[in-house]
This record gives structure tokens, C-alpha cells and sequence, in this order.
């Protein structure tokens, strides 16, 4: 028999488009949405760096998240469409950063136990919605090596 | 950390922060239709597009681990500069992308 749905164990997560993909970030880890951040590229950095910007007074990294979990880059040049301002890294050392996507879609509850682990760089696992399957991101892996 | 008295300057495209008490040359090109700046560092030239003026004062943050995952040349931290990122440098260890390619002689 199915456990009731209020034994369920389930956490926010907003969902976002990245390079053709939808993404699940924890909703916990997210500070701000924020749309066309100007961001200045860094040369020599790796692909996956699109380079700084402005957020609230701190100079803030922003990555493609497109060519973190799905191996692709958003469109080059130009600000990216929307950045996802969150806190990343281990609890004790967590720092912001922009996760710059193609769009933000929604606050959805994910069921944790219904996430088929599939670990890869960020990706902590993968769970199917009705119109979708999510990534589901483990943000605390991001400051670590590869 | 908090820096004084730091020379902003544009550089591929860069704002970086070079500590001024260790900025050797700072001098404009004579003679050319726009303003050329040259700007030595510790005996080295420095690949300058633009000279924005000198900070009075920098608060400068370490580059954290996400950052460093990805980008891996030499800074002292990162700033801010009338609300634009400045990579502020180590004068001991420019990056590769700000030195300026030796000129052939002769």
C-alpha cells in the first residue's frame, strides 16, 4: 500500500531550464531570481565559467548550468536570460554564486525517496513529473573538484 | 581584506585592480589618436586597453572554491569598482591574460 501523501517526505525545489533540460535546485539554497545580470567574462576561465557580476554589493561568479548538468552552453554573448542566485559549497564554507539558465518555471515539492540517484558533477539524481524529468541538483557539490 | 590606493585598468575585457604603490610606469603614449597608456609591474608591461582611474579604497574578498574550480589564474581576491567586478591583482604574479607580450627589438 502507498504511504499517504502527508507521510511523504518531500522538499521545495524550483525548477529551471538549462540547455534543453529541466533542473531542480533546492529552494532552501536559493537567495534570489534575478533577470539580464550583466556579466563580465574572465579570460582563461573553463567553459562552464561565464564570468562576474554584480549581486547586492559583492562581486558574484556566475556558471552556465546548461554546461554543468547537460554538457551544452546557453547562447554565448549577450546578459544570460536569468540568473538563479544561490548558495553553493559544503554548509561550513558555502558561498553565493549565478546559475545562469534559460528560464525559471516553478516552486514544485519533490519526493526524495522517488529521486533515482544518478550521480554525476552536480546532479544528485533524476525524478519523473507528469511533464518532465527533473534533475535534481546537489549544490553542495559544487565547490568540490570533479 | 582592505586595499588602498589601487589603479583600475581594463584589460581583455577585465576590470583589474593593480596595488598602486607597486605600479612602476604609468605613463600615456605620446603622439597616437587615441590614449595609450603604458603600465609596468614589477619590470613587466601590462596588456592595458583602458585606464580607469585609481580607488581610493578596494574591499577586496578572497576567490572561493567554486570560483577557483574554474578559473584558475593568480588574484589577490575580488572587488568592486563603481558597482563593476574588479580582479585584483597580485603584483608578485600578474595573470598570463594582463601581461603584455614581450615586443621584438630591433
Amino acid at each position: 500500500m502507498a504511504a499517504p501523501a502527508a507521510a511523504r517526505a518531500t522538499v521545495a525545489h524550483l525548477l529551471v531550464s538549462a540547455g534543453g533540460v529541466v533542473c531542480g535546485v533546492p529552494l532552501d539554497a536559493v537567495r534570489r531570481v534575478v533577470r539580464a545580470l550583466a556579466v563580465q567574462p574572465l579570460p582563461g576561465s573553463s567553459r562552464e565559467l561565464l564570468g562576474l557580476a554584480e549581486f547586492a554589493g559583492e562581486p558574484l561568479p556566475v556558471l552556465d548550468l546548461a554546461a554543468l548538468v547537460a554538457g551544452g552552453t546557453s547562447a554565448p554573448g549577450g546578459p544570460a536570460p536569468v540568473t538563479v542566485v544561490v548558495w553553493a559549497g559544503p554548509q561550513e564554507e558555502r558561498e553565493l554564486v549565478g546559475l545562469a539558465v534559460e528560464a525559471a518555471l516553478e516552486v514544485r515539492p519533490l519526493e526524495i525517496a522517488a529521486v533515482v540517484p544518478s550521480p554525476s558533477g552536480l546532479v544528485r539524481g533524476e525524478v519523473g513529473l507528469e511533464e518532465a524529468v527533473v534533475r535534481v541538483l546537489d549544490l553542495r557539490l559544487l565547490g568540490s573538484a570533479p | 581584506m582592505r586595499l588602498d590606493e589601487c589603479l583600475i585598468v581594463r584589460g581583455g575585457g577585465v576590470l583589474w585592480g593593480v596595488p598602486r604603490a607597486r605600479v612602476r610606469v604609468l605613463a600615456r603614449a605620446a603622439g597616437t589618436a587615441r590614449d595609450v597608456y603604458r603600465v609596468e609591474l614589477g619590470g613587466r608591461a601590462l596588456a592595458v586597453d583602458e585606464v580607469l582611474g585609481f580607488s581610493a579604497r578596494l574591499e577586496v574578498r578572497p576567490l572561493g572554491a567554486v570560483l577557483r574550480r574554474f578559473w584558475s589564474a593568480p588574484a589577490l581576491g575580488l572587488a568592486l569598482h563603481d558597482g563593476r567586478p574588479v580582479v585584483v591583482v597580485d603584483p608578485d604574479l600578474p595573470p598570463g591574460a594582463l601581461v603584455a607580450s614581450e615586443e621584438p627589438h630591433g
